[in-house]
Order: structure tokens, then sequence, then C-alpha cells
């Protein structure tokens, strides 16, 4: 009996993914057609952008995924959720090419900070290092072609023997040296990544010195919406965070998005 | 002069002095009371005291334009010497307006300001205080505060583009409205178990297949393990070489005067089939063995210099069997 309700709870979930992804993708094409008038086509992705997050929160979490959504956020109108999406996708899959690339042309949708002050500056670097390069997959495959070569270089020296078995053995160890330095790497700039929380600025808000609006203004400029900021703190509905040029300040809780 | 004359000079003078008495001005304050903050120079005449009086010329404003303060300031006794509050220079006002200029007042007493709020929103007025000098009180609480009521401003967002009547398009890359990729159940990182399953394959595999091939091919095993010794692996890899070569059977001696002095210590200068045999005796080496290499280095130079006899291959066949059945027996 419990077997027959799991089974039927399966399909009614897979049923229901399967009509929203498709009902996403109408909405999405809708929107396509009528991208000559923004009136029109905006809420269509904005449905799509809805159907995208009610898949994710039924736990379809893939790279491809957020970016489908992201992009509906985008052109729905929505800078905040598609900077935060696609930050969701890029922890999943930081090597995703095609979300760094999308996730730029967010960044530029933002109000550029005038202010030539370093600390001001808003806009973070792009996506460095060996995890903006280098999948999990990548490395699986480098572990098994240098396992490949050595057990091919062992099993050489100790059959038929032949001049090339120990060096063929030696770039087998090698690739696993390598291999190895680079999954270690991988895991300490994902673990530095995760070590602060993300947050997007849902509207234009200025930076506090303080948490409450009687606090005077920490910058020149109020903040634009789509700004990325890391949290360094937390108090009574206020946050504290720090702006990518290193200043920090204070914000409302209600005018931050989190990471989905 | 007569008493009448008298009389009317001390009426003037008396006259004069009350004339002096209600024409108030801060010159009769000393420099440390004028120093006064929040104090723009406004004395308090006989009558009421002096107000001050600060309007909005709208309570709602859109984002982007400008509005328009006034502040009055009532019942002064010396409106021409009024001075007009600084509000550009004040931290709480630039905070909150990005455009404050000073505009000219209508009449004595009035001072205007145009204002364009930075932010969407209500915006509550940071209202300066305005002390005043009111010379009928006692020494030390002639400086008086004019209080105001507080003013709040509606700052409304700028109408959206959305609104006008003519399409606009929606400003995007081209690429973000091709056909979005497909998603599915695929898996970002490989699960744990693959990367166990490499390890146990990389591990097994190899000595899988050493175990293999050795039951198969058990001289071939014997072979591979003579192999080890570098001055045996030298020997057979030079006599393979040698059935590629010009003069196979120069190179055939040459390997076999080279691999009895690396293995077996035969003095490395003998290099006649005699001296062979000499020093191969006196490293106690047995007698078939040293009959044999001797046999094949006469053979070598028989080949060599005399045509007709053993043929090349024969030659490198006959020294690889010898290098491997000494190798067998030895170990």
């Amino acid at each position: 009996m419990n077997a027959l309700v799991l089974t039927l709870s399966l399909i009614v979930t897979q049923t229901a993914v399967a009509s929203d992804g498709e009902s996403a993708r109408l909405s999405f094409q809708l929107g396509v057609e009528c991208r000559d008038d923004s009136r029109i086509a905006r809420p269509h992705f904005a449905t799509a952008a809805r159907d995208y997050r009610q898949l994710w929160e039924r736990g379809e979490h893939s790279p491809e995924l957020s970016q489908s959504w992201a992009r509906a956020e985008f052109l729905a109108g929505n800078l905040p959720e598609a900077v935060a999406t696609a930050h969701a996708g890029l922890r999943l899959a930081p090597h995703h090419a095609g979300l760094q690339r999308d996730l730029e042309t967010y960044r530029d949708g933002v109000a550029p900070q005038l202010s030539t002050k370093p600390e001001e500056q808003l806009r973070p670097a792009r996506l460095s290092g060996v995890r903006a390069r280098i999948s999990e997959w990548d490395l699986f495959w480098i572990a098994a072609g240098a396992m490949v070569l050595l057990g091919i270089g062992h099993a050489r020296r100790f059959t038929s023997g032949g001049s090339w078995a120990v060096p063929v053995a030696l770039v087998g160890v090698l690739g696993g040296i390598v291999c190895a330095g680079l999954a270690a790497k991988r895991s300490l700039e994902v673990s530095e990544d995760c070590a602060s929380t993300l947050w997007v600025l849902r509207t234009d808000e200025p930076l506090r010195k303080g948490n409450g609006d009687s606090h005077a203004n920490r910058l020149s400029a109020t903040l634009p919406r789509g700004t990325e900021l890391r949290e360094v703190g937390h108090r009574g509905g206020w946050i504290q965070v720090q702006v990518t040029g290193g200043a920090v300040g204070w914000l409302p809780e209600r005018s931050l998005l989190a990471i989905p | 002069m007569s008493r009448i004359g008298k009389l009317l000079a001390v009426v003037c003078i008396a006259l004069g002095s009350t004339v002096q008495a209600d024409k108030a001005s801060v010159e009769q304050l000393s420099p440390v009371e004028r120093q006064q903050a929040d104090f723009y120079r406004a004395i308090a005449g006989s009558g009421p005291a002096v107000a001050v009086v600060w309007t909005l010329d709208v309570p709602r404003v859109t984002l982007g334009t400008d509005i328009e303060l006034t502040l009055v300031v009532k019942n002064a006794a010396n409106a021409v010497e009024l001075q007009r509050p600084n509000l550009a220079d004040r931290p709480e006002w630039k905070e909150r307006f990005s455009v404050i200029q000073d505009l000219p007042g209508t009449v004595l007493g009035e001072f205007r300001y145009k204002l364009r709020p930075r932010n969407v929103g209500t915006v509550e007025l940071p209202i300066p205080k305005y002390r005043f000098y009111n010379p009928r009180l006692p020494e030390g609480r002639r400086f008086q505060v004019a209080f105001a009521d507080a003013l709040k401003l509606v700052v409304l967002p700028k109408p959206s583009l959305e609104k006008a009547s003519v399409p606009t398009p929606l400003d995007a890359p081209p690429h973000f409205f091709e056909e979005l990729p497909a998603f599915g159940r695929s898996a970002v990182s490989p699960p744990a178990i693959s990367w166990w399953a490499l390890l146990a394959v990389a591990g097994l595999a190899p000595p899988a297949w050493i175990m293999f091939w050795r039951w198969r091919n058990p001289d071939a095993a014997k072979l591979a393990k003579i192999r080890r010794a570098k001055s045996v692996r030298v020997a057979l890899d030079g006599l393979r070489k040698a059935e590629r070569s010009p003069e196979p059977v120069a190179m055939v001696s040459q390997i076999v005067l080279r691999y009895l002095w690396e293995r077996w210590h035969v003095n490395s200068t003998a290099t006649t089939p005699i001296e062979v045999a000499k020093a191969m005796r006196a490293e106690g080496l047995p007698a078939d063995k040293l009959d044999e290499v001797e046999d094949l280095l006469r053979r070598c130079d028989e080949a060599r210099f005399a045509p007709g006899a053993d043929n090349e291959m024969t030659l490198v066949a006959v020294a690889r069997k010898l290098v491997e059945r000494w190798e067998g027996a030895a170990l």
C-alpha cells in the first residue's frame, strides 16, 4: 500500500514538474514573440519566471534551470531577482560559462556608481580561479586518465616490460598529483565563497552608518538595485553589509534579497 | 537760556533717547553674543516674540523635480538685518536633497530655497533651530528659540517609461531570446560512488591483468622476471636491435662480452675467445658455460671473416638462448 502511494506521488510530482517546465517554456516563447512591446512581453516573462521558481522550489536544481529562470526574471524587469538567481546557479556549477556571461550582463544593468573612491566601488570582479574553469566532472576525468596511465605503465612494467612503461606510469602519478592539487584549490575557493552570506539589493537604498533610518548615509550616493553585498552582521531587522570596494554599512533586511 | 528753553531741550533729549531705544540692532550686542549658535540676527521688538514659519509649495513631488521651501520670520524688530540660514552646508540637508539653492525673498524677513529630493519616500525636513534675542528679558535669558512645526515631503517615483503610448522593445542581448537550454536532472558533480569505483578499478585492474597475463604466458612471465636485471634487459634489447643492424654479428659479440662483464664480472679487457675463456675460468664459472661462450664467440668470428659460415640470424638466436638459459639457471 505504501509503495503504491509512493509511486503515485512520484508520478504526480513528475507530471507537475513536466507541466511547469512546459508552461514556463510556453510563457517564455510568448514573451519572445512579443519582445517588440515590453508592456506585453514582460508579464509573459514574469509568468515564466514564476513557473521556473516553482520548479526550483520542488528541488529541480540545475544550472540550466537557474539560467532560464534568471533570464526570465531579467526580461520581466526584475534585475535583482535575475542577479540572485544567477548566483544560485553558479553555486551549483561555478564553472558554467553561460551563467558567468549572463551574470555579467545583469551587472551591466545595475546603475553605475559615479564615485571614484575605491571603497565605494560596487561591481564585483568576474568569477575567477580554479572553480570558474574546472568542474568536478573535469577533475574526475583527469583523475581517471591519470589512473589509466598509471595502470598501463604498471601492467606493462610487470608483464612484457618496455622502455615506456615507467615514464607512462610517472605521467599517471603526476596527473594524479595535479588532480589532487586542483581539487584542493577548488574546494578552498568554494568554501571561501560560502563563508559569508551574499545578498542582492531589491530597491535603491542608502547605505546607513547605523542600523536605523536616523543614521547618516555611509556613501555619497544611494546604492542601486541589483547591487551585490556580503553580510558582515545583523541586528534588529537590519543587516550590516560590505560592498565590493570595502565600505561597510547597514541596510534594512526588507530591502535585501537572499540567494534562492 | 530761559526756563522754557531748558524744558524744551530736556523733552527733545528724552524723545531722542526713546527713538534710539526702539531702533533695535545687532550692533548693540557684544561680539560674543552675536556668535551664538543658530542665531540669525533676529531681535524681538516691543510686541510679540519672534516666530518662524517654514512652508513647502507642494506636499508631494516626483523624484527629479524641484520644490520650493520658504522661511518667514515674523515680529523681528530688525528685519533688514536678518541673516539667511545656510541649509546647503548642513549634512542632514545634503543627505536628503541633491540640489539646495537660495532664491531671493519677496519681502523682508522671507527666505526661499529651491530643493531637489534624492530618494523616493517620505522625507522629514530637518528644520534647524531658530534662536533670537529678546532685550526685554533679564540678562542671561535673552536668547530664546522660536520653534516651528515639523514638515514632511512625499517623494514619488518617476513615472515609468512603459506608460508611454509608444511601444518600447525589450532591451537585452539577442541570445537571451534564443531557445532556452534544456534542463533536467543531470548531475553537476560525479556521485561519491564514482570516485570509489575509480579508485577500486585503478587498484585492482593492473594486478588482475598482470596475473592473467602470466597465467596465459608462462614463458613470457619468466622472461619478464629475468628482464628485471638491467644487464639482462640491455643484452636482450641489444640482441633484438642487432637483428635489424647492418653488422649483426659484431653487435652479438659485443653484447655477449658486455653481458659477461656486467652480469658475471668477467674481466672487460678480454675480447678474443681464448681470453674470455681464461677470464671466465678465473671467475670460477662452470666449464660447460665456458665452452658455450667460447664456441659462440668463435662462430661469430668465423661469420665475420669466413664467408659461408653460420647465418647471422642464427647467431643472434643462439646468443639470446644463451642469455635466457643462463638467467634461468642463475635464478
